[in-house]
């Protein structure tokens, strides 16, 4: 192999950068054809996600999406790995040899605001200028070939949704090598251009450091940011001492040191606009904004919001229910088939009541779980979440909390652990901390088996208003109850443990389009098989090891529910019986709430397999898991286990415990020790079991204790 | 003790061990990657905070 040939089949390294929501994720997606989740608000790619795109020349790539930045100014944790991945300040990452920057079409002159600052960093660049339809659409005109030749760079239009211009794209990608002589166009005021190269020379001579960073450290040290307080230290006294005296000039001159560089870029940015840019004079009202005008009022804001919300459980309800009955019914043959093949001995018992019965009472709500994300996703793709977090804003602001911290505790509804690690967008490390310790409280997918198992099973099936269930409305009530507590919690800790303001929260609200199912699916096809997985590991697991606890050990003669009662499993579920009962819990529900103590739904499949156990010689044959609950009575006194209250209680037991060692540990590890997750872990606990003492006993009070 | 009780202790004993082996193998994975490999999340999600740590 000669060089030439070596040199067409070595991988070259691309990063893509862009700022969130200028369709980054879509252009990644069409290069590489990996499947990802396409968001609509800022923030959304919070992992790094790599990717390899065949090249035209027959060469690879790989491409890595770095998350979405309005600037190189790193003000949160992504914005820093953007920052840093381009000046080449990561180790086990190789500094990109070909930048490819997205831009949104119809926002150019802010877009071209962080190519300003890529420019600076004198990298081989392309930019892509996204959503070309819809610019056209808003009336504006870009001339390709004028932008490129102010730019100096290579721009390729694109509509990536629809797949129009990538392969242009990747044309550009093998052929541009080198930085085609872009070097920085815009001009600051003569005695900061002074200053700044003066500075630029002495980091270059004391520190080596190459031009384009040592310019970048310049700016940086210059401009006095906040976040360039602790890394002023790594520079030498000369340096310091020199960077003081420009900061007292530039002060005394009455030159604002930070907006100077902002101005400066907007100044040259406006001028490259003007010469590349015709925007027709249209309506400044657009379809976008008289939707908004309802969509996000002050009133009508919230009555839809909620509105929607209470149509979405419910019809999670009523469209699972069929599905739910079939899987139930499949998981009944299947049993019945086992029982026919084995003789009645352990080995069936363990089969049939331990491991299936534990996987079945779980595997059954996986319909509602792929529904719950198929509504979730319809309302993130057509642009609805994006105006939920935006009207939630002001009643973020009133517990100390914005509208960004919305997004990471909307995520939570799916699971905690991307909701926690969402709050990596969050530039206040507090207003951080004080999300990622109220998102467990937001009612998670692997609660809703819990929710809706007891609300099936206990709750009346009336209707409300004439339009709404009961069973919909109560389900709705758990999640508004987790949301509740999750700004109740944050509004004492911004007043006790993390004080501080509230930031300035500027949220780009995308249009409204249409949701594309494909992606839709591809996300209910990954969560199914995500849920089925732990399904058949996990969830398995645990059941089998629980059949033993409840089986063992053997008291002959005993009937199978003295044998539950006495075997391991009843004697720990006893144990923690007096500290359960003032919440109307008996030792079975005791059992369910250890078990859970890893994952939530483990509560289900506990209870599955007891109940089986219990009743495996009652000759009811295949009966549900509710019907079990609902005919189950103490043996002593008669008095139901389960009743419409105990069943409130234990589901208000579980909007509020933590009962998920992955998320404590995900919170270990995102705040770096056990502090917090101790606390974390502490306070969820008392929550839940103050709240279900008050709700058990208001209960007892109004009578819906029978 | 009949084959089907011996049948199912062994499966029990098994289980035990698997579920103990995979969650010793999920906390290493989780510290070296950030992610307990639930819920979706991209397993290079750690090696970017780690990769922040390490960055200046």
């Amino acid at each position: 192999m000669n060089v030439k040939q070596e040199e067409a089949t070595r991988v070259r390294n691309i990063a893509l950068i862009g700022n969130p929501n200028s369709g980054k994720t879509t252009v990644f997606n069409q290069l590489t054809g990996l499947r990802q989740k396409v968001g609509n608000y800022p923030g959304v790619t919070v992992e790094k996600k790599e990717g390899r795109v065949p090249l035209p020349d027959d060469s690879e790539a790989s491409v890595l999406d770095l998350p979405g930045t309005y600037s190189l100014t790193a003000n949160s944790p992504d914005e820093k790995i953007a920052t840093d991945i381009l000046l080449g300040r990561v180790t086990h990452t190789r500094t990109p040899e070909l930048v490819v920057c997205v831009v949104d079409a119809s926002n150019l002159e802010r877009s071209l605001y962080l190519v300003t600052q890529i420019i600076d960093r004198n990298l081989p660049l392309i930019l892509v200028l996204n959503m070309m339809d819809i610019a056209r659409d808003s009336g504006i005109e870009i001339d390709v070939n004028k932008l490129q030749h102010a730019l100096n760079v290579e721009v390729i239009a694109t509509v990536a949704s629809r797949g129009t211009g990538i392969q242009e794209l990747k044309q550009a990608m093998t052929s541009t090598h080198k930085a085609t002589g872009n070097s920085r166009q815009w001009r600051l005021p003569e005695l900061v251009e002074r200053e700044l190269a003066e500075l630029q020379a002495m980091l270059e001579q004391h520190h080596q450091l190459s031009e384009p960073l040592a310019f970048h450290e310049a700016v940086t040290l210059l401009s006095g940011h906040n976040g360039t307080a602790g890394h002023r230290n790594k520079y030498s006294p000369e340096i310091l001492d020199h960077l003081h005296k420009d900061h007292a000039r530039l002060d005394f001159m009455g030159i604002d040191r930070q907006s100077v560089f902002i101005e400066s870029r907007y100044e040259w940015v406006r001028r490259v606009c003007a010469e590349a840019v015709i925007t027709a004079h249209r309506s400044d009202v657009t379809f976008s904004d008289k939707i908004d005008g309802i969509l996000t009022h002050r009133i009508w804001g919230f009555v839809i919001f909620f509105g929607l919300m209470a149509l979405m459980f419910q019809t999670i309800f009523s469209w699972a229910a069929l599905p739910m009955e079939l899987i139930g019914a499949g998981f009944d043959w299947f049993g019945r088939l086992i029982s026919d093949v084995l003789p009645p001995g352990d080995l069936q018992d363990l089969i049939v009541n331990g491991g299936l019965a534990g996987v079945a009472a779980v595997v059954t709500f996986l319909p509602q779980i792929l529904f719950l994300f198929f509504f979730l996703g319809v309302l993130e793709d057509t642009g609805y979440m994006a105006r939920a977090a935006f009207i939630m804003d002001r009643l973020m602001a009133k517990v100390g909390l914005n509208g960004k911290s919305f997004i990471p505790l909307l995520g939570s509804f799916a699971c905690a652990i991307p909701g926690i690690m969402a709050t990596r967008t969050i530039e206040h490390p507090r207003d951080r901390l004080v999300t990622m310790l109220v998102a467990p409280l937001m009612s998670c997918s692997a609660r809703l088996p819990v929710y809706t198992l007891l609300i099936a099973a206990f709750i009346p099936a009336v209707t409300v208003f004439g339009v709404f269930s009961l069973a919909g409305i109560t389900l709705l009530s758990m999640y508004l109850l987790g949301l509740g507590a999750a700004l109740g919690m944050a509004w004492i800790l911004r007043r006790t443990l993390l004080k501080g303001s509230p930031p300035v929260f500027l949220m780009e609200l995308p249009p409204y389009r249409l949701p594309s199912l494909k992606s839709i699916f591809i996300q209910m096809w990954e969560r199914s098989v995500i849920f089925l997985k732990r399904a058949g590991t996990f969830i398995l697991g645990v059941s089998i090891i629980l059949w033993f606890l409840s089986t063992y050990p053997r008291f002959e003669g005993a009937s199978p529910s003295d044998q539950v009662q006495k075997s391991f499993a009843g004697q720990a579920g006893k144990l923690i019986e007096p500290v359960l009962k003032p919440l109307g819990f008996d030792w079975k529900i005791g059992i369910g709430l250890i078990g859970s103590l890893l994952q939530r739904e483990v509560f289900v499949s506990t209870m599955g397999t007891i109940y089986n156990i219990q009743n495996a010689d009652d000759g009811t044959g295949n009966v549900s898991l509710q019907s079990r609950m609902q005919q189950d009575r103490d043996p002593v006194t008669g008095i139901p286990t389960f009743t419409m209250l105990t069943a409130i209680c234990v589901m208000v037991y579980y909007v509020f415990a933590m009962q998920c060692l992955s998320t404590v540990a995900i919170m270990r590890r995102e705040t770096n020790g056990w502090k917090w997750p101790a606390f974390q872990f502490g306070y969820m606990t008392l929550l839940a079991y103050g709240a279900t003492f008050i709700t058990y006993r208001l209960g007892l009070v109004l009578g819906i204790g029978g | 003790m009949d084959w089907q009780q011996f049948l199912s202790l062994i499966i029990v004993a098994v289980t035990g061990l698997l579920l103990a082996r995979a969650e010793v193998r999920k906390r290493r994975r989780a510290r070296r990657t950030g992610c307990m490999g639930e819920c979706g999340c991209a397993s290079a999600a750690g090696v970017r905070t780690k990769l922040t740590k390490e960055g200046r």
